[in-house]
This record gives C-alpha cells, structure tokens and sequence, in this order.
C-alpha cells in the first residue's frame, strides 16, 4: 500500500520517449514521484534512433531537462531519485478516478535481474544463437541476448525471447548469477493521481506502396534506416555506404509521403515531421558525400516550425535540388535504379545509387489495447482523441488522463516538448502544487558536487552560506586514497592491487591508503566515514566508478564527518579505466596515474560554496491574448498569484479578429471562457490599458513597473481588473515573468501584385474572415474568389513560413462554398502547408471544389485590372500554373491576401530581461528544439506568438507549458548556484572585460566603481569560459581551478 | 625509450563532463576495450580547456593530446565546444611554429551516446601518434 501523501503526489507516465521523458523530469523536480514506464529495453523510445534532429542539426535532447546543465534525459530519469523507470512493462489495468487512480502495471519477465547484471558481457559471449536482424537498422545483427541500443539505459542486457533457445549457456557464464531462463511475468500495483498517456508512435511499412520496390538488400531503404546509417554509432561508424555493396553513393533521391497523404495506400493525414527529416538527410548527405547528386521528389514541402525554412534553405544551397511531383514507381537493380515521377504532364525516369523512402508515422500498434486499458477515446485514425479542440487538447476523454506526442498525432519534437509540458502542468492541477518539502535531488549535479550539508539553515534569507568547514584550506592536507573493491569486477584492474601500488608510492600529504567495500552501499559509505574520521583526513580520493555515479553519494555521507564538497575527487578506475583495458599491468599502470592526478588535484582544493536566495512570489504575465491568459489561469491552478499586462483596454489580443479555428472551434468561446477565468480568478490581478514601464532583476526575482498609460478610464475594466487609475503607476515584485507578447499581422506587399489591399476588392484573409462569420456577408455579385498565399511570408523580408494562412485559406473556403456553393474559390499557393490531422480539411476544400492552384516560387501571381471585362471593376489574377506550366488568367471579384505574421517583441523589454530577439520580432527560446518556453536566464518564459507563429490552440499549450515551468520554479521557493562557480580575485583583475564578453550567461559585469568584475553566482552555471579567457589568471572556475589542472599534468604520467 | 620497445605514445584527454566523459564512460559500460596511453581530465566543458594545458602537458612530454567536447549545437554551456574550435585552431599555428605540429593535437566532438566512437578516436589517435613517432620537445627540452 502506497502512503497517502505519495499517492496524492504520485503520477503514471506510459512512454518514456522524448514527450515522457519531459513530462517526467518536470513532475520529479517539482516534488512529485513519477513511475515511467515503457513496454520496450530501454527508455528513449523512437528519438533514441535519430542521429541528430532538425532544425538544429544537432542532437541536443540533453537540453530538455528542466535543469540545465544536464546529462542525456534518458540518463537524468534513471538517475532521479523521484522517477520510478519500468522497462519492459506495459500498463494492463486502470481503475478509479482522477485523483486516485489504481493502476497495475505488468513487467515482462526479468531474465537478467537488473540489480545484480555489471553489464561483463560474458553472457554474449556465451550465447551460441545469432540473430540476423530483419531490417538494415541493427547492423550485423546480434546474440539472443545482447545489448540493446546505443544509447541503452538502463544499461546491461535484454534477451530476445523469440530467437532464445533457452540453452541455458549464459545461465552459466553469468558470474554473478544474475541470468533466470526461467523468470516469469510480474505485477507491480500503483496508485497515482494522474496518468499522461505519452506512448509514441511508430514509423509505417514502407511496403504500403510496393512499386516503391522497398528493399535495403537493393539500395531501397527508410529514412530512419538512413539515419541510422550515417549514425557515428550506427552499423558503419557513421560512413555514407550502400546497404547493398558497401559503395559510396554518387546519387541519392528521397520519396516523400510513402504512407502519408495518401488514403489508398497508408492514411489520408500528413505525418508532419517526414519532409523536415528528409531535408536533414539530405543535408547530411550533401555533408558526407559533397559530390553526390541528392534529389528530394515532394508533394508539398511542408517546413512547418521555427526556422525550418530557413532549414529548408540551407539545403537548397548545399546544392539539394527539390522537385514538386508524385513520384509514380520505383524501378530496375542495384546500380540501375530509376525513380520513376511525372512532371508537367510527362513521365520521366532518373536513375539513383540509393533511394530513401521517408514513411510516415502510425500510431503504435499497442495504442490501441492502451487506449482501452486507459479507457480513453480514439480517433478515426488510432489516435488518442482530445477531449475537445479548444482550449486543453492534451486532456482525453477520461478526467485525470493526459496525452501528449505522437499518440495524439504526429508531432515533431518541439511540439511534443511542448505538449508534455502542458500535461506536466495538468498533472500538477491534479496532483496538487505544493511542493511536498523535501530535498531536491541532489543527484541532479552530483558529477559538479553540489551537495552541500545543512541546506536547511538560512534558507530563503537571500544570503550566500557561509563556507563549509571555514579554515579547511590553512589546514595542512591529509589526503586520503579509498580504492573500492567494486561488487563488478573491474575487468582487467585489481583494487587490492591498486591499493597496495597506491600505498607504495608514498605520495605527498597521503595519510592513509585504503581498499573498501563497495562505496555505492550502505556499509561501505560508512566504513569510509569511518576511515576518514579515525586519521583526520580531510581531504579524500576515491579511486573507483565514474564520479557521475559515486560522488554525489561520497559527499554526502562525508559532509556529517566535516569534509566539505569539493573536497572529494574521484578516479575513475573502472568505466575509464578498468573495463577498457583488459591486460593487468597496463590497468594498473593507468589506475595508478589516474589516482596520483586526483591527489595531487584534491590537495590544492578548496570547499564549494553553493549560495541560495529566496524567489519572491507571485509572476508577471505580460500580454493578455489567448497565450497571457491562459499562462495566468494555469499559473492560478497552481495557486501563484499573477499580475496579467495588456497593452489594449481589450483581452483577447489578435485572436479577437478570428471567428473559427480549422476544425471549427468558436475561437469567440475560448477567448470569452479565458476572459471569464482571469477576471474572476482572485489569484490574478488584471491590468488592461497598461504596459510594463520599467523592469529589471531584484534579488532573486524582478521589480516591475506597470503603467495604465492610455485607453478611456474604466473602459475595458471587468471585476478583476484591480489597475491603477490612468496615468499612475503600480510597483510590484514577482518572481517569474512569462512573456506572451504576441505579434503583429505582416502588411501585405501590395506592390508586388500590382493591387492595393482595399478593404473592397482586394482584402486580407482576417477581413474576409470578418465577412464570414457569424453570417457570411459576401455580396451576390461576387462570383469568384482569388485567395493568394504566402503574402508577405517566404520571401526575402520574412524568408520564414507565418504557419497559419494555408489553414487560415482553407477555412475560409470550405465556409464560403459551404455557404455560397455558387462562388468560384481559388487558392494560388506554393506548397499548402496544413498540420497532420488537418489534411482531412484540405481534402474536403478540394472535393467541395475549391481550385487549388500551385505556382513556382519564384513566379509571384498578379493582380490586374480586367480590360475585357464587363467594365465594372472586375480584376484578374496571372498566375503560372506549374502543373500546366503555363500563365492562365482567373477572374477575380474578390482577391484575399493570406497576410503572415510578424514577431512583436519590444527589444527594450528584451533587454531589460537579459533575453534575445530573434530576426522578425520573435523572441529566442533557449533551444528552439527542446526548450521551447524557456530562455537561458531563469525565471523568464515565453509562449505563444511572442516565440513563433501558430495556431490559438498551440498558443495554449505553449501557455500551459511556460505556466508548468514558471510554476515549479515558483514553487521552490528559492534559487540556488550550481557549486562550481567561476569567481574573481578582485586583486588580479584589471576590468579588461575579456570574460564579460566570453560568459553566455550574462553572469558577469564591470563593477563601475572599483573597475573589477562581479560576478552573478545565479546566474553562472560554472563552464569555466572565463578562466580560459582571463589573461591575468583573475578568474578562477570552482572545482577547475587552473593550478589543479596544471599540478594533475605533472603527474600524468608515473 | 628502450631500442627494441615499441613507441607508446602518451595521450592527454581533457574531456566535457556531459558529453565526451560520459561517452568515454559508456564506452567502459559496453566494454570496448582500447589502448591504455590515454589519461582523461574531466573539465566541465571544453571550452574552458586552456591552451596552456595543452602546452603544458606537450612541453612535459605527452606525445599528443585529445580535446572532447559535445557536438556543434549540443554544447550544455551554449557556444563553449565553438571557443575551444576556434582556440585549437590558432594553437595549432603555434604548435607547428614549435615544431611539435598541430597533428599532435586533436579536437572532437564525441557524444555521451558516443562510446564507441570514444574508444575508436582513442585508437586511431594512438595509432597516428605512433605513426608519428615521439613528440620532439621530448628529445629537445626533457632529457
């Protein structure tokens, strides 16, 4: 039976793929016990295959934990100390209501006891079978039991039940006895407040369309077999080859849409992240092999994020060339592979080396069974259904149970970041906000050493702590050296040996030499401190795994005998060491040197300092459209008291200018039920009419000047709306402020079309919007109706996709022939670029006959008088069609310009807050992947259209993303230094300034009056950039300190 | 350096806590097993790797010297893997000015998902340095 307290703060998560994993590291950190569980060997789910990701090019998942720096997340939930990682289990039971769920989660049989497996590998050895692995991604293949993924955790081995023969062979080599043939299955009950649905997706069978010839064996291979192809840690070492003969290709095209798009052959929906992954194949291609000619046959390219198409042409100049067709077949052998395609009415063949399909995504063929474990609702296509369109798509139709990545539908990793987000914040409504008091996990930092003893004095006085153990570095150092006798062989090293090798070198200031038991137990922590005590060492060396898993661990159990941290290095003799070097004389040699470059390192040591100051509380929200002020509603469900900022006497933003959402939602609903929350809700304070006058940081928060500097008085003014009186100024404090500014809608540039927008003839999609809804106003004579796209967007001043006006076009269209059957629509556009599901809603624009026609990008259409018309003012649009490949003219009674977006950041806010502002207006997330609400200062959040275009409803995750975010920062209370922070010796400082400009944190500053930098401890995260940089050694990195370095040098080497 | 003893080349490594340790760190959990001449120093990023260390460890004798940091775009510490790139660069300049050259000195970025490419960048390393011969500042400066 699980305690109460843990019950009302625990929370099941079913998928730990990047979405799980996410969703997981905010809930632990904010207090709450999380069991993740996936029904695969390891956590990492489809991400854990990808060699890096677009936009950044970069892997860079590592970002993604709410504290940064950290280790890869999937290292970071099986380290901490409140996410319970079940592998290898799936979900079989659910009962109970939201709140207090009963939950069974069923363990596939543990053949290889976790606990007891060091991961030696003589079972693999042992094992007799080989299994040939059916697709090209697993390389050679492997043992029936083996290692499973490269990025493996939990680390050790898995057995693949299906080949095993049950010979029992590994039974037998185990040392350990770890190994059972004989294991069954497992149940393990929980109970849980809330349950987030986050299980993935899966990619499709290439062989939906069979004349794509899917085959490695013949050069015809997946994108994510591509992937794992030019992986430095896939079969070839990351060398560009071909499955079939090992030749570099000389030319490589990528089929897109196979499986998607395409409702005779795989789902009717765009799988949304397939063209982004194909241009960064392509890119890696052009990078591995600059000669190869590499091709992209598309339908629509549909780069669909912030910076994607600047992505998109990055590879257009790399050389990649892109051609809009449908590519019939695939046809011929080996070396004589044609893409087959169909071009401006003529078939063509070309001939490639190597042809990558890029299949969409399906839901996993488990969500099914899951969804009616979980009993939640499905959609037609097997996805889990939101409970509605509206404001909390992340919420199913089960009260208490979230979703969030790819079993809602095809997501790309920011939008399943940001969604995880979303449903980290509404597990925390469930589970409650308070933070239950406890420690956070020191294990977060335990490799930087930041457990520091009595974090419970002065809390929240805003002081730094005093030094530990003051006086330690006068004091004479006693050394102490503790080799642990690991419970896991540490391969070709002997700890008793080392030990005695260690003891005869007699090294300075070394007191004492020990062999322990192992240091990761109970028993052997103690008999340390033991140790140390009983020969008044303080400082200690411990010569045993990786510091990442030990040091956290040494130091705290050493801080109750009164050696400081930072006063505790460890030498890492078996994961570096021992296990890599299995002849004994060279292990030792190396483990010997490696322990002297701890000691000589540890004796110039000095204590950490881990400074903390109070968060004041409460936040700022500045912006009141559907962003603002759903960031402030969630702020409130977490009980944080919330100032909400808008400029206009209105709430409600641009979103007021809109009447639907493409799937038909009232967009006037969502904003007045918002409007409704935020006025009644006593926890905000609403100020219309007001803009922030001044902010800057105060302490460990920020002191913000709010002005009500315009509007008509009480105009605009609801029960909530507590403001100043006009003209007159409100000073609060807070501690978080979630930026929700908005943006502006891009002008359209008229000159280019030849016509100016006119409110008549010629109008924007917003104004036609206006005509539409809630009875559409368009006059009998308007008989056709010429929408242009990418107005203002994609072109040279905004080279960037404003996301919205292909769904915004289409909405409108399928109203107006819904309501005008008889009006002519056309839609000249470039790639249509709608989002997953919404495909099915291009698909109905098209059968209810609305013209779409595509035009070259370069060829803009024109609007001109009609000089053959009736006379009455009629206009025609030119347009080259380039499926006909020629102009044709479309009378027009009406023009619609699809207008984009553009950023409206305020770069004086921006700077006021330390964060950037992108090209166009858009605020600079931290990590445009992986952080997509947060920047790299703490404390300051971003959503909404203030960060990118999109939709109202992607607005409002992002909303409840920052609101989880700022939450749980709120709600600690307090803010703390990393331990290693780089500091100055104000006597060597000559205010050069050097590592002012090195330092990417902003952490340091000129002090004015005595011309010596200061340094910010909150905002440093230790890098160590400056002490480089410092030419006059000023600068000095905690824990790194140059002359550690240097005296570790001396001694490298015997 | 015995007459009929192979060459073993020494190899300092200063490798990135979040990235290249903890792939040097897998690379022992998997373990791939690689040549001994390496002795890793973990620094928080290997942008705070000061080319003094690196003078420092050839002047003393080490043969060559291995500097791991995350991949472009993954440093944990923003731009930090860039400061070292562009450090290197000119370092190697002055190492060929020294005569040591800058082949002795290797910068790559090797991921914490990345053991194996750990062990492999060890071995050829080794391999090179051997190819190489003995770093000459030993022959001028050490006795």
């Amino acid at each position: 039976m699980v305690p109460e307290t843990q019950l009302r703060r625990s929370v099941l998560v079913v998928g730990g793929g990047v979405a799980g994993m996410h969703a997981s590291l905010i809930l632990a950190d904010a207090g709450v016990q999380v069991y993740l569980v996936d029904s695969s060997p390891t956590a990492g789910g489809l991400w854990s295959l990808l060699d890096r990701t677009f936009p950044t090019h970069s892997c860079g998942v590592c970002h993604m934990s709410p504290r940064n720096p950290a280790y890869c997340p999937v290292i970071e939930v099986e380290r901490h100390p409140r996410i319970t990682l079940m592998v290898n289990s799936s979900v079989s039971e659910v009962s109970g209501d939201i709140g207090e769920f009963r939950v069974r989660v069923t363990r596939g049989p543990e053949f290889i006891r976790r606990d007891m497996c060091d991961g030696c590998g003589a079972c693999e050895r042992a094992c007799p079978v080989d299994v040939s692995v059916p697709s090209y991604l697993g390389s050679s293949g492997h043992k029936a039991i083996y290692r499973p993924g490269h990025r493996a955790v939990p680390g050790g081995f898995a057995l693949d039940e299906a080949a095993c023969t049950r010979c029992g062979e590994c039974a037998e080599a185990c040392p350990r006895g770890a190994i059972n043939l004989q294991a069954e299955s497992t149940w393990t009950d929980l109970e849980v407040g809330a349950i987030i649905a986050s299980p993935g997706m899966t990619m499709c069978d290439p062989h939906v369309r069979l004349e794509y010839s899917y085959d490695p064996s013949r050069n015809v291979i997946t994108g994510l077999e591509f992937e794992r192809l030019v992986s430095a840690s896939g079969p070839t070492g990351g060398r560009l080859t071909r499955p079939a003969d090992g030749e570099v290709p000389g030319s490589i095209a990528f089929i897109q849409c196979v499986g998607s798009r395409d409702r005779s052959a795989g789902n009717p929906y765009c799988s949304s992240v397939c063209c982004m992954y194909a241009i960064k194949e392509a890119i890696i291609a052009k990078t591995l092999a600059p000669d190869a000619r590499v091709k992209v046959f598309y339908m629509d390219l549909r780069a669909l994020g912030k910076g994607y198409d600047e992505y998109y042409a990055r590879a257009k100049s790399l050389g990649v060339e892109f051609e809009n067709c449908r590519v019939s077949g695939v046809e011929g052998e080996g070396d004589s592979l044609e893409v087959c395609s169909e071009s401006g009415g003529e078939a063509r063949r070309e001939g490639f080396d190597l042809i990558v399909l890029s299949n969409g995504l399906v839901p996993g063929k488990d969500l099914g069974t899951l969804a009616s474990v979980l009993g939640v609702e499905t959609d037609e296509f097997g996805f889990i259904r939101p409970l509605s369109q509206g404001r909390s798509r992340v919420k199913t139709s089960r009260s208490g149970i979230f979703v969030c990545g790819g079993a809602a539908g095809p997501q790309d990793i920011p939008t399943a970041i940001t969604w995880a987000g979303a449903c980290a914040l509404q597990a925390l409504r469930v589970v409650g906000p308070e933070a239950d008091g406890d420690e956070w996990p020191v294990s977060q930092d335990a490799a930087a050493a930041s457990s520091v003893p009595g974090r419970d004095d002065d809390r929240a006085s805003g002081l730094a702590r005093p030094e530990p153990t003051p006086g330690v570095e006068a004091e004479e150092p006693r050394v102490g050296v503790f080799v642990c006798r690991c419970d896991s062989p540490m391969g070709g090293l002997d700890p008793g040996g080392l030990a005695s090798a260690i003891a005869a070198k007699a090294m300075d200031d070394v007191v004492v030499v020990r062999e322990m038991p192992a240091l990761c137990r109970r028993e052997g922590l103690e008999s340390l401190a033991r140790e140390v005590a009983a020969h008044h060492v303080n400082r200690v060396v411990v010569a045993a795994c990786s510091p990442r898993a030990i040091q956290g661990a040494v130091e705290g159990e050493l801080s109750k005998v009164g050696v400081a941290s930072g006063l505790v290095e460890a030498a890492n003799v078996r994961e570096q060491c021992g296990w890599v070097h299995s002849d004994p004389g060279e292990a030792m040699r190396k483990a010997s040197d490696l322990v002297a470059m701890a000691v000589a390192g540890v004796r110039l040591a000095r204590p950490l300092a881990e400074h903390v100051r109070a968060i004041p509380a409460g936040a700022l929200v500045i912006g009141g459209g559907p962003a603002g002020m759903q960031a402030a509603a969630s702020l409130a469900d977490l009980g944080h008291d919330v100032h909400l900022v808008e400029r206009d006497d209105a709430l409600g933003g641009r979103a007021r200018a809109l009447a639907r959402t493409l799937d038909g939602t009232n967009v006037r609903d969502i904003l007045e039920k918002l409007e409704g929350r935020v006025r009644s809700d006593t926890h905000i304070t609403v100020h219309t009419s007001s803009q922030v006058a001044s902010i800057g940081r105060k302490d460990g928060g920020f002191r913000v000047s709010i002005v009500r500097d315009h509007g008509t008085e009480g105009a605009g003014r609801g029960p909530g709306d507590a403001g100043p009186a006009r003209g007159s100024a409100v000073e609060i404090e807070c501690g978080a402020v979630i930026l929700a500014t908005g943006g502006v809608e891009a002008p359209a540039p008229t000159p280019a079309y030849g016509a100016q927008a006119d409110g008549r003839r010629v109008v924007t999609q917003t104004e036609l919007e206006a005509r539409l809804w809630p009875s559409c106003d368009v006059p009998g004579g308007v008989q056709s109706v010429v929408m242009i796209q990418c107005a203002g967007s994609r072109d040279e001043a905004r080279p960037y996709c404003s996301q919205v006006c292909c769904s915004h076009a289409i909405k409108n269209a399928i109203r107006l022939k819904a309501e005008r059957p008889d009006v002519e629509v056309y839609v000249l556009h470039r790639d249509i670029r709608v989002p997953g599901l919404s495909e099915v809603y291009y698909e109905r624009a098209r059968d209810m006959g609305v013209v779409f026609v595509r035009h070259p990008d370069e060829a803009q259409p024109k609007v001109v008088e009609d000089a053959h018309g009736s006379g009455c003012g009629r206009l025609v649009v030119e347009v080259c069609d380039q499926v006909l490949g020629e102009t044709i003219l479309v009378p027009a009674d009406l023009v619609v310009l699809s207008t984009g977006a553009e950023g409206g950041a305020d770069p004086e806010l921006a700077r006021a807050l330390g964060v950037p502002v992108g090209d166009h207006g858009f605020f600079t997330e931290a990590n445009v992947k992986v952080q997509p609400v947060d920047f790299l200062v703490p404390g300051v959040y971003v959503c909404g259209l203030a960060r990118a275009p999109g939709f109202i409803t992607d607005a409002l995750i992002s909303a409840q993303a920052a609101a989880a975010r700022a939450g749980v920062y709120l709600a600690a209370k307090e803010a703390r230094s990393v331990a290693n922070v780089a500091r100055v010796r104000p006597g060597r400082c000559s205010g050069c300034g050097v590592c002012v400009d090195v330092c990417p944190y902003d952490a340091r500053s000129i002090d004015v009056e005595t011309n010596v930098v200061v340094v910010d401890e909150y905002l440093c995260r230790g890098c160590g950039a400056c002490q480089t940089a410092c030419p006059s050694g000023a600068a000095w990195h905690a824990g790194f300190e140059t002359e550690r370095v240097m005296s570790a040098l001396d001694v490298a080497f015997g | 350096m015995g007459s009929g003893e192979e060459f073993e080349p020494r190899i300092v490594a200063f490798l990135c806590n979040w990235c290249t340790y903890t792939g040097a760190d897998l690379a022992g959990v998997s373990r791939m097993q690689y040549p001994p001449n390496v002795r890793p120093i973990r620094v928080m990023c290997s942008g705070s790797v000061d080319p003094m260390y690196i003078l420092k460890a050839l002047l003393d004798g080490a043969d060559g010297v291995l500097v791991g940091g995350c991949h472009p775009g993954d440093c944990h510490y923003v731009s930090g893997n860039y400061k070292a790139r562009r450090r290197l660069a000119v370092l190697g300049a002055i190492l060929d000015e020294f005569g040591i050259g800058r082949d002795r000195v290797w910068f790559r970025f090797i991921s914490a998902s990345e053991g194996a490419l750990f062990a492999n960048t060890v071995r050829d390393m080794t391999a090179a340095l051997k190819a190489l011969g003995p770093n000459p500042a030993r022959a001028l400066w050490l006795a």
